[in-house]
């Protein structure tokens, strides 16, 4: 193989892993940007949904495909109760032990899952996972082809639901204005309340997807919470457009990163690009003001 | 008949207002006036449900506001301009004007209330897909009064509408608040302006640190002694 179709094959991979990325930021910027709360849950959620997917394996030789039909209503379910709750009552009185119960969360999650899964890599084998399509001289595997393609129809349909739609207008009243918004009668403590369930469900969107390319272990959360961080601070914080597009970036950074160099220095790239973007645009790629 | 009776209200244990009243009558413009840090956008905070008064009572038509979330305040047609205007910088006017008409009763009737504000302030119709953040302070402040007729008011708050403002301006934001009382809205002016709101209302209340310590037509206000004093300055 010639070395620019190696490259374009990275490329590639970056981008439809780094759409899955963009996906999973979305929620964590939306919870933020609503609430003015840092999820450090947000990875462990999504190891949650990796997990569901590995149960219902387990159980029912269920595909991760069919999986998300039960991953996404579950999640956003537990975003939902959970914020309607707990943190929306902790919130009230002091946001710092708000964010507080996250960070705890994502412990809790990741013992939960040894505890009852083993520290052990787990996966779940899917028939289409071995497939692969030939683009020209690029191969890609079926898994990242549908990742991709559902992480363009959520995005399609995010933006249609964030534009054209009463609720979503609301949202973004709320991101901009919450004084105003309640001045409007909007609801919103319901408006954030949906909005944590929305951000869980995409992680129950992209939690089938991942486990169908990627094995993975209970510690996953963390790694997955800093990333989702990094895309959102590269984005711009509350800027839709911008996470999506940073999570592409991020993806393909990532990528070339893991396929150039190893170990440590692979896995400090993507802190280097934030740090690096920061510098030169300290609200992010398409943060305003 | 819009009623506040005897509220009080603060922030943590200092105590801001301390038994407030007053009345607005629908179709009359009733002013608010009171010197910086007196309690006026504390009392519009209370009245929109946004803080909780320790005691006393909001009514509109005899039906109770107080501890109702500010949704249903909304709902029930009691609708504040806030100070400082907040208005949604990111989004365009048009979207601005629409979430204005977002309660039960406005939501049917935004189209008609579009051309009703766009009739009001013709230069927020030529502005309409532009983004609230990027218009003068000016048609900022008239968007912010748009977005509030969007939400089809009875009682219409305006907490400081002439602030910042060109002398031609606060000259067109009065013209405005006689058009709505003409529509029998009740309007409760705050104004720093004091001669400009007494001239437009036809009662007014001064409110002095949590206070009401004056009341009274607009007309008597004007000719009193202390108001001169204080307030208008001669
Ligand atoms: N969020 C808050 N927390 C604590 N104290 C506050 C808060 N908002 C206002 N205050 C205090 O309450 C008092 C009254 O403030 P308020 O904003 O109601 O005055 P105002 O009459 O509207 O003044 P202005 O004419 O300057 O707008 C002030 O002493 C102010 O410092
Ligand atoms: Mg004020």
């Amino acid at each position: 193989m010639s070395d620019t179709i190696v490259i374009s094959q990275v490329l590639l991979q970056g981008l439809m892993v780094g759409a899955m990325y963009g996906l999973i930021a979305f929620g964590m910027t939306m919870i933020f940007s609503t609430t003015g709360l840092l999820n450090f849950a947000h990875g462990g959620f999504l190891a949650v949904g990796m997990y569901l997917c590995v149960t219902l394996y387990a159980a029912f030789r269920m595909s991760p495909y069919i999986s998300i039909l039960i991953t996404v209503p579950v999640l956003f379910g537990m975003g939902y109760f959970l914020y309607r709750y707990i943190v929306w009552k902790v919130l009230k009185i002091h946001i710092i032990t708000a964010a507080q119960i996250t960070l705890g969360l994502l412990w809790i999650i990741e013992s939960s899952l040894s505890m009852i899964f083993g520290a052990d890599i787990r996966s779940v084998p899917t028939t289409i996972g071995i497939q692969k399509v030939y683009l020209g001289p690029l191969t890609l595997s079926v898994p990242y082809i549908i990742s991709f393609i559902v992480a363009i129809i959520v995005g399609i349909m995010l933006y249609w639901l964030m534009q054209r739609t009463d609720f979503g207008r609301s949202v973004r009243a709320v991101t901009q204005n919450r004084d105003a918004a309640e001045l409007m009668g909007i609801r919103v403590v319901r408006i954030q309340t949906i909005v944590f369930g929305l951000g869980l469900a995409l992680l129950g969107v992209c939690s089938p997807l991942i486990i169908a390319m990627v094995p993975t272990t209970p510690s996953v959360g963390l790694q997955f919470t800093l990333f989702a961080f990094i895309i959102m601070m590269l984005g711009g914080i509350g800027n839709f457009l911008g996470t999506v597009i940073a999570g592409l970036i991020f993806g393909v950074v990532d990528a070339y990163g893991r396929f150039f160099f190893t170990g440590y220095i692979a896995s400090v790239i993507p802190y280097s690009l934030l740090v690096l973007v920061l510098l030169v645009r300290p609200r992010g790629l398409l943060g305003e003001k | 008949m819009f009623v506040v009776d005897t509220v009080a209200a603060g922030y943590g244990k200092s105590m801001v207002l301390q038994g407030v009243s007053l009345e607005v009558k629908e179709g009359e413009c009733t002013c608010l006036i009171g010197a910086n840090g007196a309690g006026k956008s504390t009392l519009m905070r209370v009245i929109s449900g946004l803080l909780r008064s320790v005691s006393g009572e909001v009514s509109i038509d005899n039906i109770v506001l107080t501890g109702l979330p500010p949704n249903e305040i909304v709902d029930l047609g009691v609708i504040q301009v806030p100070e400082g205007r907040l208005i949604f910088p990111q989004m365009t006017v048009e979207e601005n004007l629409l979430l204005g008409a977002r309660n039960h009763r406005a939501k049917s009737e935004a189209y008609s209330s579009f051309e009703k504000v766009y009739t009001l302030f013709p230069v927020l119709k030529k502005r309409k897909n532009q983004r609230g953040g990027t218009l003068s302070g000016g048609e900022q402040q008239m968007l912010a009064i748009g977005r509030g007729l969007m939400a089809k008011p009875r009682i219409l708050l305006l907490d400081e509408p002439s602030i910042g403002l060109s002398p031609l301006l606060v000259a067109e934001v009065f013209s405005v608040v006689q058009e709505l009382i003409k529509e029998s809205i009740g309007v409760l002016l705050v104004e720093q302006n004091v001669s400009a709101a007494l001239n437009v209302s036809s009662y007014g209340y001064v409110l002095e640190r949590g206070h009401s310590v004056l009341r009274g037509s607009s007309q008597e206000l004007l000719e009193d002694e202390s108001i001169k004093k204080h307030y208008l300055g001669n």
